[in-house]
C-alpha cells in the first residue's frame, strides 16, 4: 500500500478514535419538545436481551381452605393465607432465589433457608431474612405505587436466581492509612463502576440512599441569586452527580431520559419519569433503613458453606443494600416491565399489616406523669416519622411498628388528656393543609383508639401549616414542619414531643 | 535543485549561532553556547539556545518543579506509592481541594487539602515570576509587552478559578482540584450546582472569544501559507514594506468576504480575541456563586434564554404530605 493510501487511511479513521464512544448504529428519539434536547439515544447492538422470566411453579391455587397459620407452625408472616397459596409462594421462591441447578443439596431449594427435620425452626439466619424480605416485598407493592405501579416487584426482580442480588452496595471503606495522604482517595477519583468510571464520589449511597428521611438532591439553586439558605458546595453537586451516573448506568438511560438540558433543576420541564425516580430514590432509601439495616445482627459476614462469593457484609459490617441497579439490572424498567402479580398474590398483601389488633393499650398506669408521659412521647418520636402515603391520610404499614409503640405509652397515660395533633409545611393551598392535618391526626387518633387506649382521652386537631417549628422555607424546614405530635395533659403545642 | 520553502524548510541556513543582542549591566549571562539541531529545524528553528534564565526564571522552574511535584506526590501517594497503580489511574488520580467545613482557613491539615493549598501556592508564585519574567525580557529587548499582558489575561482565569473566587465564597472547596478527569467532573459539576453555566452571558462571551480565536487563527495562518512563495512569512517587512504577497493575501479576502484587515491589524484581532477568552472566562466565574446562583433562572428573569413550554410534571416534593 502506497504510503498515500496509508495516510488516507488514517484521516479517515481518525473520527473513529476520537469518538470515545460505542462504535455501531444508534438510534436517536426525541421525547420531548424541541431544542430541551429530551432525547434517547439507543445503542442498537448493545440492547440487552430479555432475560428470561421463571414459568409459575404450577397453577396459582386460590385462597380458600385451611390457613397457613393453622397447618404450620411458626408462621408469622403468612399466617393469614391459605395453606395452597403459602406452598405455592415458597415454591417459586426457590426457583426465584436459590434454584436446584448446579447447586449442593444444603445451599438450593427449601434446605437453603429450613432445616429439613424441623422446618418451623428459625435456626438458620437465612429464614429470618427471607420473612423479613417478604414483608419488604408486600410493604413495596402495597405502599410505593408511586414508583413500582401495578407491575410491582417479586424476590425474583431482584435475585434473578442468585441466594445475594448481583446488583447490591455497602458503605465503602475508607482506604489507606488514616490521617495521611497514603491511599486517601478523598472518597473518589478511582475508576469505580458504582459510578460508571467517573472519578466522582463513588458511594453516593451512604449519603442519599440510606436514611430514612431522604433528602432531595436539590444543589441548584431556586433563587436567581445567592441566598443563605442555600449553601450548597460544588463537592456536594459532584456526590449527587454521581449518584445520578449509577442511576443513568443502573437503568441504562442517559440524562435526559428524565431532565432536559436547560435547566437540570426545572421540574416543569422534566419528562414523567423524572416524578417516578424521585419516588424510586425514596423507596429504596426507606426500604434500606427499614428492611435491609436491621438485619445487621441477623446476617453472618460469611456464609458458611456458600456457594461463590461467601460475603454478607461489607466491609464495615453493613449488610448488603440495594440501589437502583438491585431491581432494574440495566433496564429502565426491571424485566422490560413484565409483571408478576397475576402469579403471584400472596406478594401483593393489604396496605396496612396487622389485620386483627393483636396488641392492645396497657391499663393506666398510675405512677405516669404528664412530664412524664410527655418524656415517653417525645423519645418514641424522636427523629422518627408517621408516614402516611401522598396527598393522603392513610398510614403507611411501614409506620405500624412506631405507632404500636405510641400505643403503649398512650396505653400507660390514659388517665391524662392527650392531643393527637396534625401539622404541615407551608408549601400548597393552606385550606387543603388543614384538612390533611386533621385527617392525619385523626387516623392516627382511630389507630390508637382501635387498640385501647380510651377513645374520650383523645382529640385530634388540624393546624394546618399554622404553627411551623421552623420558617426558613428550606425542603430541611419543611420535612420538620410536616408532624404529628401528642402533648399529654393539653399543654399547648411546644415543649411537647414531636414526631416528624 | 534545493528551494527556500517554509513549509518543511528544505535548506536550513545555518551560521554561527545568533547569540543575542549585548544584554544590560547587571542582568546575567546567557546561557549555553547554542547549538544546531536538524529536526527542530524541520518545524521551527534549528538554532537551540543560548537562553535567558536570570533569577526570576530559575525561581519559577523552582517553584513550579515543588508544585508539581506536590501534585504528583500526593496522587502516588493516594494508590498506596504503588507505580503501576499511578500509571494506570493517572488519569482518575487528583490533588482535592480542603473540604467545605475548613471555609477559606489558610490552615488546612496537609492530608486533608493543606497540600493543595500549598500547590496552589507554590503554582501560583510560578506563574507571577514567569510572568514578571516575560515583561522583563520584553523590555529588555526593546519590544512592546503584549505577551506579558496576554499571559496576564490567563493568569487572571487561573486566580479567579483557584483563589479570587474561593475567597469571595469563602470556601477552599469551591475551588478546581489538579488533575486530569478530575478537574473536567469539577467543571461538570459546578455548571450543574450553578443552574448551567450555559446562561452565563461571559461564558458565552468567552466561547465567542474562544472559538473567534480559533478560526482567525486559521484563516491568518492559512493566509500566510498561502503567500508564502511571495515572501508572506516575513510579516514585519511586508507591515513597513508591502510587497506582492500582502498585495495577494488583501486581495484574496476582499475578493471573498468584502474586506480585510491589514498585514498589521491582524494580529490585533488574534491577540484581543484572545485576551478577551480568559478576560470574559474569569469574570464569568467570579459573578457565578457571588452573584448569581442559577443561571438559568437568572437568564429566565432577564430574557436571554427562551422557555419552552412546560411537559406538566409538578415536583413532587411540593404535593401534600410529601415525604410523609
Amino acid at each position: 500500500m502506497s504510503q498515500t493510501r496509508l495516510l488516507a487511511l488514517a484521516a479517515v479513521s481518525l473520527p473513529l478514535v476520537l469518538g470515545a464512544c460505542e462504535l455501531g448504529p444508534k438510534t436517536k428519539s426525541q421525547m420531548g419538545f424541541r431544542g430541551t434536547g429530551i432525547n434517547q439515544i439507543g445503542d442498537k447492538d448493545n440492547v440487552l436481551a430479555q432475560v428470561p422470566i421463571p414459568a409459575n411453579a404450577y397453577e396459582t391455587p386460590d385462597d380458600s381452605g385451611p390457613r397457613a397459620g393453622a397447618t404450620y407452625q411458626n408462621v408469622k408472616v403468612l399466617a393469614g393465607v391459605s395453606t395452597e397459596r403459602f406452598n405455592h409462594l415458597m415454591a417459586n421462591m426457590n426457583n426465584w432465589v436459590v434454584p436446584a441447578a448446579g447447586l449442593p443439596e444444603s445451599e438450593a431449594g427449601c434446605n437453603y433457608c429450613h432445616n429439613p427435620n424441623n422446618m418451623a425452626s428459625d435456626e438458620k439466619y437465612t429464614k429470618v431474612v427471607a420473612r423479613r424480605m417478604i414483608q419488604m416485598t408486600q410493604n413495596i407493592n402495597a405502599n410505593w405505587g408511586d414508583h413500582v405501579k401495578q407491575t410491582g416487584v417479586t424476590c425474583w426482580t431482584c435475585h434473578r436466581g442468585n441466594a445475594v442480588p448481583n446488583y447490591r452496595w455497602v458503605a465503602a471503606a475508607p482506604g489507606g492509612i488514616a490521617g495521611t495522604i497514603t491511599g486517601n482517595k478523598r472518597g473518589q477519583n478511582t475508576p469505580d463502576p458504582a459510578v460508571a468510571y467517573a472519578s466522582l464520589p463513588y458511594d453516593p449511597f451512604s449519603s442519599y440512599l440510606k436514611d430514612d428521611g431522604v433528602n432531595n438532591i436539590r444543589v441548584a439553586a431556586s433563587d436567581a441569586h445567592p441566598s443563605p439558605n442555600h449553601v450548597v458546595s460544588v463537592k456536594e453537586a459532584e456526590k449527587t452527580y454521581g449518584l445520578m451516573m449509577h442511576l443513568s448506568k443502573g437503568l441504562g438511560v442517559n440524562c435526559t431520559y428524565c431532565h432536559n438540558t436547560a435547566s437540570f433543576r426545572a421540574w416543569n420541564m422534566s419528562s414523567p419519569q423524572r416524578a417516578t425516580a424521585w419516588y424510586g430514590l425514596r423507596m429504596v432509601a426507606k426500604t434500606n433503613a427499614e428492611y435491609m439495616t436491621p438485619l445487621a445482627n441477623v446476617f453472618p459476614a460469611v456464609h458458611v458453606g456458600a456457594v461463590g462469593p461467601a460475603e454478607r457484609k461489607g466491609p464495615l459490617g453493613d449488610v448488603y443494600k440495594i440501589n437502583c441497579a438491585t431491581c432494574h439490572n440495566g433496564l429502565n424498567k426491571p424485566m422490560n416491565g413484565v409483571s408478576m402479580r397475576a402469579d403471584n398474590p400472596t406478594l401483593w398483601g393489604a396496605a396496612l399489616v396487622p389485620a386483627a389488633a393483636t396488641l392492645m393499650a396497657p391499663k393506666a398506669d398510675p405512677n405516669a406523669t404528664a412530664a412524664s408521659c410527655d418524656a415517653d412521647f417525645a423519645k418514641a418520636l424522636a427523629g422518627k416519622t408517621i408516614e402516611f402515603d401522598t396527598g393522603a391520610a392513610t398510614i403507611r404499614s411501614t409506620s405500624a411498628p412506631l405507632l404500636d409503640g405510641l400505643v403503649q405509652i398512650a396505653g400507660r397515660c390514659s388517665a391524662f388528656k392527650m392531643s393527637v395533633e396534625g401539622h404541615t409545611d407551608a408549601t400548597g393551598n393552606a385550606a387543603a393543609n388543614q384538612r390533611l392535618s386533621q385527617l392525619r391526626a385523626a387516623a392516627v387518633d382511630k389507630y390508637l383508639s382501635e387498640r385501647g387506649v380510651a377513645a374520650a382521652q383523645l382529640v385530634a386537631t388540624g393546624y394546618g401549616q399554622t404553627r411551623p417549628l421552623d420558617t426558613s422555607g428550606t425542603p430541611a424546614g419543611n420535612q420538620r414542619n410536616r408532624r404529628i405530635e401528642i402533648n399529654v395533659g393539653a399543654t399547648p403545642a411546644g415543649g411537647a414531643a414531636s414526631g416528624r | 535543485m534545493a528551494t527556500y520553502q517554509n513549509i518543511f524548510t528544505q535548506v536550513q541556513v545555518r551560521g554561527a549561532p545568533e547569540m543575542g543582542v549585548p544584554l544590560p549591566a547587571g542582568d546575567s549571562p546567557r546561557v549555553g553556547k547554542g547549538s544546531f539541531n536538524y529536526w527542530m529545524g524541520k518545524f521551527g528553528n534549528a538554532q537551540i539556545g543560548p537562553i535567558y534564565l536570570g533569577k526570576l526564571g530559575v525561581m519559577a522552574l523552582v517553584f513550579g518543579f515543588i508544585a508539581f511535584e506536590i501534585i504528583g506526590l500526593n496522587m502516588l501517594a493516594s494508590v498506596g506509592w504503588n507505580p503501576i497503580q499511578f500509571v494506570r489511574q493517572l488519569f482518575w488520580l487528583a490533588l482535592e481541594t480542603p473540604d467545605p467545613k475548613y471555609g477559606f482557613s489558610p490552615f488546612v491539615p496537609l492530608a486533608e487539602g493543606g497540600w493543595w493549598i500549598l500547590a496552589g501556592a507554590f503554582l501560583t508564585l510560578s506563574l507571577l515570576l514567569w510572568w514578571t519574567r516575560t515583561y522583563r525580557r520584553a523590555k529588555a529587548l526593546g519590544m512592546g509587552t503584549h505577551v506579558a499582558w496576554a499571559f496576564a489575561s490567563a493568569i487572571w482565569l487561573f486566580l479567579v478559578l483557584g483563589f479570587i473566587r474561593p475567597m469571595l465564597m469563602g470556601s477552599w472547596a469551591e475551588a478546581v482540584p489538579f488533575g486530569i478527569f478530575p478537574h473536567l467532573d469539577w467543571t461538570a459539576a459546578f455548571s450543574i450546582r450553578y443552574g448551567n453555566l450555559f446562561y452565563n452571558p461571559f461564558h458565552a462571551l468567552s466561547i465567542v472569544f474562544l472559538y473567534g480565536s480559533t478560526l482567525l487563527f486559521a484563516m491568518h495562518g492559512a493566509t500566510i501559507l498561502a503567500v508564502g512563495r511571495y515572501g508572506g512569512e516575513r510579516e514585519i517587512e511586508q507591515i513597513t514594506d508591502r510587497g506582492t504577497a500582502s498585495e495577494r493575501a488583501a486581495l484574496f479576502w476582499r475578493w471573498t468576504m468584502g474586506f480585510n484587515a491589514t498585514m498589521e491589524s491582524i494580529h490585533r484581532w488574534a491577540w484581543w480575541f484572545a485576551v478577551l477568552t480568559t478576560l470574559t472566562g474569569g469574570i464569568g466565574i467570579l459573578l457565578t456563586g457571588t452573584v448569581v446562583d442559577n443561571w438559568y433562572l437568572w437568564a429566565q428573569q432577564h430574557h436571554f434564554a427562551p422557555s419552552y413550554p412546560p411537559t406538566g410534571v409538578v415536583d413532587p416534593a411540593t404535593l401534600p404530605g410529601a415525604a410523609q
